[in-house]
């Protein structure tokens, strides 16, 4: 089990249950941390809303954010 | 992807892009003259802040990440979307 609790879904919020939905269907975000986040909503919908409009959308092509997260994630040797 | 240098698998403009992200993610001294004018070569300013702003968001958090101890499949599991190594933010 993780080091910070996973609230149970049911118990959160309409929009923050829609998050972790969202993360359930999609993977990226994933449940895991997006439930984490979840226990303080403006993070959850801070990092959510920064990670859309910065990652999936934006001025830059998406190819290039995308090569650049998975070098993160090697580098720092992250599955997530 | 780590040796990227040496690789002929990335562009040019991809090889500035993950040069960039090695400065921000180990040593700000990577970012020198040669790669700024790589960068501003390749890529408009707006893209520059976008690109170093989401960066600075992914390895931050991939990192508070590696310390909490999650597993896969440990909330919602019930899909098969978020299996792959690598992945996710």
């Amino acid at each position: 089990m993780p080091n910070i609790s996973y609230p149970p879904p049911d118990s959160l919020p309409p929009d923050d249950r829609d998050l972790l939905e969202h993360a359930r269907w999609n993977g990226t975000p994933r449940p895991e941390s997006q439930s984490i986040r979840s226990h303080v909503p403006a993070v959850l919908h801070t990092f959510t809303n920064a990670w859309r409009e910065t990652f999936i959308e934006g001025v830059l092509d998406h190819s290039v954010k995308e090569l650049c997260r998975v070098y993160v994630s090697q580098s720092i040797e992250c599955d997530y | 992807m780590l040796r990227f240098e040496d690789s002929d698998r990335f562009d040019d403009r991809q090889k500035a892009a993950l040069r960039y992200t090695s400065a921000i993610l180990w040593d700000s001294s990577i970012a020198d003259d040669d790669l700024w004018a790589q960068l501003h070569a390749y890529f408009t300013e707006p893209e520059l802040v976008e690109l170093g702003f989401f960066i600075a968001l992914t390895s931050g958090q991939q990192r508070w990440i590696k310390t909490l101890g999650i597993g896969h499949r440990e909330v919602l599991g019930d899909t098969q979307v978020g299996l792959a190594a690598a992945d996710s933010e």
